[in-house]
């Protein structure tokens, strides 16, 4: 029961006494600092349920949160550079690399299935070092090094695949991607994982506290003590990884190394990030917006294809909506500051 | 003038290292060839430039390639760059059928031949030859295998790219040879990449409960449909088509996962594209006309083609 001051207060008196119980403070402070974002994705869950029969069904759901798999690696990936005030595009072209090197290994070299997903990974962790210590090293700006590591990878894996994409018919390996657990896919498990290590990387350990720094103000974290290069190292080579480990399941999903793939993909994981409300200008950003970000991609895409809406329209409804969420976002952000 | 000379000797030592050794004992002067295409990235593409370099290097003669990455601009500028080298025949498949002109007049100006293949350009009295890819038979040959397999009504979703000419032919094709058998329910962008088909496809599987088959636009797509197929637990209610006759989609026909593919055969493409340029060059008689029909590969006849590579 509330009292009558309280009840005067509305929503914010509300707001006010979950605050006194930790587990709801938590929540509440979480829908809070999402709101935007968050109205967002429910409005479109909503409209999708009632303007299609087949969105709010098990199968569909399912397979939004399948689809999403590979985009939850890049996101991660991505805001991480961009909390640093970095970028990584190396993303898709990560994905082509270390598929094509676990598919090949599974059926050219004859490779353990467990030893081809390490080759896989490995690739993206060796890419992602590279660019941290590129990065770190010489100064050159991320966007330069990524894009032009990006090139790299993309060529790495023509070549290595010889231009033709590398079929796979190895259950175990195909099983990395289309498996179950109980009735949960497994890359949504694999999902989860990251984003619980994610998570608990960004809030609870030192490095998240030092990413945090650097991106939010560089020189007074140098004068903190903080290694800038140690950290630049770390996230980029944990993005390279993550985009590895993307690419070991996508090629397992689509039983084949495919060299020609995950072109653009940095695209969607951008805006997941942005629309989570990771700022491009570094520093600030947190895992559970980016994982609001990700469902409203993965339940736009999933939407606008059950409502059997033309490619071309497609592309304007996608910006439109990306456009409104960081608007909407942005309001309520300047209504805090005042 | 003097850069020409140096140009022409630079590339020679360049591009042509290994051909050089063959050259040494053929007596007459190397012919240079101008290559370009779309994208090197397309194994098709790269098929068509093996088969053309093959010949070229047999002959002890010099083949300079460019790879224009899909971009129009960096195309017409890579042909500039070669017709200054001193090519002496350039063997083009343009990026845009219409927007290639000033490398076309530019060739005329200075009597370079042209020998344009797989897709035609708009200025077709610019170019001296044309090997086309007869991308619309490629679709008319699935439609035929469609029709052959499908019943009355059955509903199919298409996977294509969008305001892509050869796209377009073969969708034309299809859906000139279905007619009113089959009804297309979805028309969807797959960018012709597996990973952005199979989430579309998953898609619209559960969008139309009742979908009967796929059509990708390549092959690419095609596979991308197959592992959507599996996803979904649909296989053999969902049948697949492709277009290419690329070696993944020929393993999955011969696995039963896919019903066939609309092939095309990048190494004729590639001899009869230098044939006819040697015959030009010769100034023997030589079809200013030539188009390669493309043919089915099913399970019909799926035992008659290699596996491993293109046909």
């Amino acid at each position: 029961m509330m009292d009558g001051a309280e009840k005067k207060r509305g929503l914010a008196g509300l707001y006010r006494k979950s605050q006194q119980i930790p587990v709801l403070r938590n929540i509440t402070s979480y829908v809070y600092r999402n709101t935007g974002i968050l109205v967002g994705l429910v409005i479109l869950c909503l409209f999708l349920s009632f303007g299609t029969e087949t969105f709010a069904t098990q199968t569909n759901i399912i397979n939004i949160l399948r689809q999403i798999s590979t985009n939850v690696c890049l996101t991660v990936g991505i805001m991480l550079a961009i909390l640093l005030g970095g970028i990584d595009l190396t993303g898709g072209a990560v994905i082509a690399l270390s598929g094509c090197i676990s598919a090949k290994a599974v059926m050219d070299l004859g490779t353990p299935v467990w030893a081809a997903i390490f080759l896989g990974c490995l690739a993206g962790l060796v890419v992602g070092m590279a660019n941290g210590l590129i990065i770190a090293y010489t100064d050159m700006p991320p966007f330069i090094v990524t894009l032009a590591m990006q090139n790299i990878c993309r060529g790495a894996a023509y070549l290595y695949a010889d231009g033709n994409p590398i079929r796979v018919s190895n259950e175990a390996f195909e099983k990395i991607g289309m498996g179950y657990l109980g009735s949960i896919p497994l890359p949504v498990i694999y999902s989860i994982v990251i984003l619980a290590v994610s998570a608990w990387l960004l809030t609870q350990t030192k490095m998240g506290q030092e990413i945090y720094a650097v991106g939010g103000n560089r020189e007074a974290a140098r004068f903190t003590g903080i290694n800038i290069n140690r950290v630049q190292i770390f996230v980029y080579s944990y993005s390279g990884l993550l985009a590895g480990v993307a690419g070991v399941v996508l090629a397992a999903r689509m039983a084949s190394g495919q060299p020609a793939t995950g072109v653009g993909y940095e695209t969607d994981a951008v805006a997941a990030a942005v629309l989570g409300g990771t700022s491009m200008s570094g520093g600030v950003g947190t895992p559970g917006g980016m994982i609001i970000g990700i469902l409203v991609i993965g339940v736009l895409n999933n939407g606008l294809n059950l409502l059997h809406v033309n490619s071309f329209w497609q592309y304007v409804a996608r910006g439109v909506v990306i456009l409104l969420a960081v608007y909407v976002d942005l309001m309520r952000k300047r209504r805090a500051y005042r | 003038m003097m850069k020409k000379v140096l140009a022409v000797l630079l590339t020679a030592c360049m591009a042509a290292a290994p051909a050089a050794v063959v050259g040494a004992e053929t007596e007459h002067e190397p012919v240079v060839f101008g290559f370009t295409v779309t994208t090197n990235n397309n194994p098709f593409f790269a098929e068509i430039e093996a088969a053309v370099r093959e010949v070229v290097e047999a002959n002890g003669d010099v083949l300079i390639t460019s790879d224009p990455q899909s971009d129009l601009q960096t195309q017409i500028s890579q042909c500039e760059d070669m017709i200054a080298q001193g090519i002496d025949c350039l063997l083009l498949c343009p990026i845009d059928s219409a927007a290639i002109k000033p490398v076309l007049t530019l060739c005329d100006e200075q009597d370079i031949p042209v020998v344009n293949f797989d897709t035609d350009v708009v200025d077709v009295d610019l170019v001296d030859a044309l090997v086309a890819t007869d991308n619309y038979s490629a679709g008319v040959a699935v439609g035929e295998d469609m029709l052959k397999t499908l019943p009355e009504g059955a509903k199919i979703a298409i996977l294509d790219i969008p305001s892509n000419v050869a796209s377009d032919a073969r969708i034309q094709g299809l859906l000139d040879t279905v007619g009113d058998h089959v009804e297309v329910v979805d028309r969807l962008n797959g960018k012709g990449d597996t990973g952005v088909s199979l989430p579309i496809a998953e898609d619209l599987i559960v969008a139309n409960p009742d979908l009967a088959a796929f059509f990708g636009m390549n092959d690419p797509m095609a596979i991308g449909c197959v592992q959507a197929v599996a996803s979904q637990n649909k296989e053999g209610e969902i049948l697949v088509w492709g277009v290419d006759g690329s070696p993944e989609a020929k393993q999955c026909i011969a696995e039963g996962t896919m019903v066939g593919t609309g092939a095309q055969s990048p190494a004729t493409i590639g001899e009869v594209t230098i044939d006819t340029a040697y015959k030009l060059l010769a100034g023997e008689s030589f079809d200013e006309k030539i188009y390669i029909e493309s043919f089915i590969i099913n399970g019909d006849n799926i035992d008659d083609y290699s596996l491993e590579g293109w046909q």
